[in-house]
């Protein structure tokens, strides 16, 4: 076959640099990542992997509203929030994420001169104190070069086995298989999937044994970390685009949740970093902030968690019709009450009874 | 700069090969030579630009060493710029290898608290420092002619070998480089080194490091282990170190013949030696040239006795453990090996008088077990793995290890046979079988170049690994959920 190493060398270059070119190709016109274009409407595609198809998501595809957070907004349907306020939306949650991921994401979206009208974004009050810099995950993990414009480092996305392999089964076999693209409604929800109840969230939670003293208390630097943290990470973008408004919103936990951090001596630490991080945010007028922490019916009931922090799509539903309605929604006037009442009902509630056997 | 990177294989490779042989092939000989030290000098400083400070002292120096111990004619004189030469070379070195490593020793003696530096050590320090080192010496010993900067530059800064080896010495590499009917490409070579470097690769992306990752898991937490899992860990690391280090220097052997150079062999084929000294003959072979020739000769070999020959051998194994890594760990490492040496070089007979088989096990079971120190992060944590193992607590192995091995484009592959129920088990057994049969059944890689014909099958091989390859520099990460 191959008479001279001459010949042997040059076939075996151009065969690399074919299928190189058929493999980079293909990744490049399918794209299931969308980072050069929409979805072809002749293939259908699976979206389920958060930080490598949000970006492509916020990039080409055609919205006027954004859902986003962490897991906490993954039950989010889109055409319930389409209906309630008449926009068309996407959701691009980041599981795990913290606020700077978050931000830095939706950032890049309107710096792509996207036309966002309305945001909805989930705040968890449990990573307010985090260093405004704070990144959940290792660095080099993250897939920036699908988040930056340089064309070269594009090499990493086209030319990997794993984007390949995985284009070929949720796109080329999941549309062999006759499945609609993935819906907003269904993207990343997993409710489902899940078990909810006292039992499946005893069955994720561990109470500490004793009850630690309040030894740690809202220093001058935690109120440092909160005003970076929500400036750096939520006002700013805010602030830089006036026209857009944001329904931002404490991710409601359970009260397993109040118990663990009652019974780690930090409650009084949470507390005040959530009634400062509130006093900041309400001083931006396109900024409209929701908490449902004094809907105690909701917090207590168990069936509506599947762990201390975690709750059903029909919490989320429940979410976009109290912003729809303003319900739940602070302002300079109700801010204080509302954080009295809070505080009065956590600071003094029986945990204990969450507890004891039946 | 990587040898498994998309810059390195898609741009630096084909411009390097390009303008080297191209600026040969108009007669630019210096030119090439100037062009061929810019590249390697872009190739280490794409790591770290500061690195660049570091490496181009240490060559004007040790240049400017060179050209006065050339002209000075006074024997005291030429013997004093020799050892502050050596001092100075040795001191960089333990500057920014060891000066943590003493602090921490000094702070957790004398309960003293000085400050850890957290020098970041350059790549391949140890390496261009050792090579200078020879350099200086052989110049001493009036072994060196004149060579000017740009050669000198050339040999120590030479992209294939600079980062990891093979330890190459100047009165191999100068002369190629001088070398007229070398300058020019020759596809017989060209294909050779292509190939070389094609199986390296394969050995360092596809093999070491996904046993790499298994390691990974079982060295975090040893404590964890039980019997099985230790040993799959340690077994693991041992391929792990010989695929990444030997494919490394396939590698840099295949780039080198690729331009006509001949890079020494630096591995062959460890994992066969039938007894500890064999394995060093086979095992790092340019490392192990270097101490015999700059070290243990110096040390009086063995000449003076056989007790002075095993302390000197001895010094050699504590001085390689030291050089391997600073901490505890690596000494107890070359402590090991020091003694397992002297041991099977006083007892040769009984070790010989054993069958092959038991000979290859006791070798490999020990390798293995210095394996453990060589990886562990602490003594302690050697010492609990090894413990593990030793407690015969069999269990399964952990999920987490299992799937190590379950790559997407075999699991697609699998998908189209009815072997589900059987993998991934079948891949990490599969794995290590092919492991195995790679160390022990196949030719070392000068053998694979003596070989080579400009095969289909080698076509096929070549192909195939290096799209593999290419497309498994990137991957698809994984988030895994925590609590925030």
């Amino acid at each position: 076959m191959f008479h001279t190493c001459k010949k042997w060398c040059i076939c075996c270059i151009v065969s690399v640099l074919v299928l190189l070119l058929i493999m980079g190709g293909t990744v490049a016109v399918v794209d299931p990542y969308f980072h050069y274009h929409r979805p072809l409407k002749e293939l259908s595609y699976r979206i389920y992997n958060e930080r490598y198809q949000n970006d492509g998501i916020l990039r080409h595809f055609t919205y006027d509203a954004v859902i986003i957070g962490t897991s906490m907004t993954e039950n989010f349907k889109t055409s319930e929030l389409d209906q309630l306020f008449q926009v068309h939306a996407v959701k691009v949650p980041f599981s795990g994420a913290s606020y700077k991921e978050i931000n830095d994401r939706l950032k890049t979206a309107f710096q792509r001169k996207r036309p966002v009208k309305m945001v909805v974004r989930g705040l968890d009050c449990s990573m307010l104190l985090d260093s405004p810099d704070k990144m959940n995950y290792d660095g080099s993990s993250y897939p920036e070069y699908l988040y930056d414009d340089r064309i070269f480092n594009d090499v990493n996305y086209i030319l990997n086995k794993e984007v390949f392999v995985q284009m070929i089964q949720n796109v080329f076999l999941y549309t062999r298989s006759g499945a609609e693209m993935t819906s907003f409604d269904s993207y990343a929800n997993w409710n489902e999937s899940m078990t909810f109840g006292k039992e499946a969230v005893d069955l994720t939670y561990t109470r500490r044994e004793e009850k630690e003293e309040e030894k740690v208390s809202f220093t001058d630097q935690d109120r440092e970390n909160v005003r970076e943290n929500i400036t750096q990470n939520v006002i700013e973008l805010a602030s830089e685009n006036p026209d857009t408004e944001f329904y931002l919103f404490f991710t409601p936990y359970s009260i397993y949740y109040w118990d663990a951090i009652d019974r780690n001596g930090t409650i009084n630490r949470y507390l005040e970093a959530e009634q400062y991080a509130i006093s900041l945010l309400l001083k931006q007028e396109n900024i409209h902030l929701f908490s449902f922490f004094t809907e105690f019916g909701m917090i207590c009931d168990l069936n509506n968690y599947k762990d201390v922090w975690h709750y059903s799509e029909e919490v989320n539903s429940q979410i976009l019709q109290w912003m729809k309605e303003g319900e739940h929604e602070l302002n300079q006037q109700n801010y204080e009450a509302y954080y009295a009442e809070m505080r009065e009902f956590y600071l003094n509630y029986d945990y204990d009874s969450l507890f004891e056997k039946q | 700069m990587l040898f498994n990177s998309y810059l390195f294989i898609l741009i630096f490779m084909p411009l390097c090969l390009i303008g080297y042989f191209g600026l040969n092939r108009l007669n630019q000989k210096k030119l090439a030579m100037i062009y061929l030290l810019g590249m390697s000098l872009w190739f280490y400083g794409y790591f770290n630009p500061k690195y660049l400070v570091i490496i181009s002292i240490s060559i004007m120096a040790n240049y400017l060493l060179y050209q006065i111990m050339m002209r000075v004619g006074g024997r005291m004189l030429r013997r004093m710029i020799f050892i502050s030469g050596i001092a100075a070379n040795i001191a960089l070195l333990v500057y920014f290898k060891y000066t943590d490593f003493f602090i921490s020793t000094v702070n957790s003696i004398a309960d003293t608290d000085f400050s850890l530096l957290h020098i970041t050590l350059p790549l391949g320090i140890s390496f261009f420092t050792f090579q200078q080192i020879s350099f200086l010496v052989d110049t001493y010993r009036k072994e060196v002619p004149v060579y000017d900067f740009v050669e000198y530059a050339c040999f120590v800064t030479y992209f294939p070998q600079l980062i990891a080896g093979p330890i190459v010495t100047h009165d191999e590499l100068i002369p190629q480089f001088r070398d007229n009917t070398k300058k020019h490409l020759n596809w017989e070579n060209f294909s050779k080194g292509m190939y070389l470097f094609v199986l390296g690769l394969a050995k360092k992306v596809l093999v070491a490091d996904t046993f790499g990752k298994v390691a990974n898991i079982g060295f975090a937490d040893v404590s964890a282990l039980d019997s099985t899992n230790a040993i799959i860990t340690m077994l693991s690391y041992t391929f792990q170190l010989y695929f990444d280090f030997s494919g490394y220097c396939d590698m840099a052997i295949g780039l080198g013949k690729m331009m006509n150079i001949d890079l020494p062999l630096n591995f062959n084929s460890p994992y066969k030696a039938l007894t500890i000294v064999d394995f060093w003959k086979r095992w790092h072979m340019t490392l192990t040239r270097f101490f015999t020739k700059y070290i243990y000769i110096p040390l009086g070999g063995s000449w003076h006795g056989e007790r002075r020959t095993y302390i000197n051998t001895f010094l050699v194994f504590l001085i390689s453990g030291f050089w391997h890594g600073a901490g505890f760990t690596f000494i107890l490492w070359g402590i090991g090996h020091g003694v397992f040496f002297i041991l099977t070089k006083k007892f040769h007979k009984r070790f010989s008088s054993l069958h092959p088989a038991l000979n290859w096990i006791i070798t490999f079971g020990f390798v293995n077990i210095m394996w453990v120190f060589f990886r562990a992060s602490s003594v302690s944590d050697a010492l609990v793995l090894l413990n593990r193992i030793a407690a015969f607590d069999f269990g399964p192995v952990f999920r987490s290890i299992v799937s190590c091995f379950d790559l997407p484009e075999i699991t697609l592959l699998l998908d189209l046979f009815p072997v589900q129920a059987l993998y991934p088990n079948i891949l990490l057994l599969g794995a290590f079988l092919l492991a195995l049969f790679c160390v022990l059944g196949t030719d070392n890689a000068f053998e694979k170049m003596r070989k080579f014909v400009p095969s289909a099958g080698r076509y096929l091989i070549t192909v195939i690994l290096l799209v593999w390859c290419i497309s498994s520099f990137s991957g698809v990460s994984t988030f895994l959920y925590f609590n925030f």
